[in-house]
């Protein structure tokens, strides 16, 4: 067993519940350029995903005035930690909004969560955290859409995940799931 | 993204690193062999 992950400690000295990582869905805004485009928390926007190794979560309550109450992320009793939603769904619905208000390009996928994980009713908030699959959606009708996508998709390469685009007919009316094709099902975990 | 109301807290402990491993790094160039004879002594 090469534990939890390269380097990282488990985070608390008791036995595993589970021995795979858990699976959500979540949103990603894009940071950078063509050489150096990364993954970037929509709620942090200070947050860029590391490529090659795990986003650890932090709680930002520590930076805040007043009394330090600092503690380890996630804390059930806050609201800290990386989070991602249970539901596909769910994340392209937010997706479609998001796409309609954003001036950049939103990407949605699933991200797999490790070390403590707060299971929470519409979702997860986990420790730590990488991509697990990726699609960039792209208006199909629009001319330019989707060269630009499959070049952010190329750029996003890089964290060495299944990268895909999503053409959508419009924002308003998204797909409840994204289109697996002949592809291998997705790991089960989440 | 409001993921809803804490229920539990689990350990996930992964045997298997869910961080994708690095590219392997480019093959080098073999130096080319010695001509026969080469580096022999007389």
């Amino acid at each position: 067993m090469r534990g939890p992950a390269r380097g990282y400690p488990p985070p608390v000295d008791v036995a595993p519940d589970y021995l795979e990582p858990l699976r959500g869905w979540r949103l990603w805004e894009l940071a950078g350029g063509r050489d150096d485009l990364r993954l970037r928390s929509l709620v942090r926007r200070d947050c860029r995903w590391p490529v090659g190794g795990p986003l650890v979560a932090d709680c930002p309550s520590g930076r805040l005035p007043g009394p330090p109450e600092r503690h380890e992320a996630p804390e059930a009793s806050c609201w800290c930690g990386i989070h991602a939603f249970s539901d596909e769904g769910t994340a392209l619905r937010t997706m479609a909004d998001l796409g309609q208000e954003l001036d950049g390009p939103v990407v949605v996928g699933t991200v797999l969560l490790w070390g403590a994980v707060v299971q929470c009713a519409e979702g997860l908030r986990g420790q730590f955290a990488y991509p697990g699959e990726l699609w960039v959606p792209h208006l199909a009708g629009r001319p330019r859409g989707r060269p630009v996508a499959e070049r952010l998709a190329a750029g996003l390469a890089r964290y060495r995940v299944p990268v895909h685009t999503l053409p959508l007919e419009s924002w308003a009316d998204p797909p409840a799931r994204v289109p697996r094709g002949d592809r291998a099902p997705l790991p089960p975990g989440g | 993204m409001n993921v809803g109301e804490p229920i539990r807290t689990v350990v996930v402990e992964p045997i298997v690193d869910p961080v994708p491993a690095p590219a392997p790094a480019p093959a080098r160039e073999r130096e080319p062999e010695p001509a026969s004879g080469a580096g022999r002594r007389s």
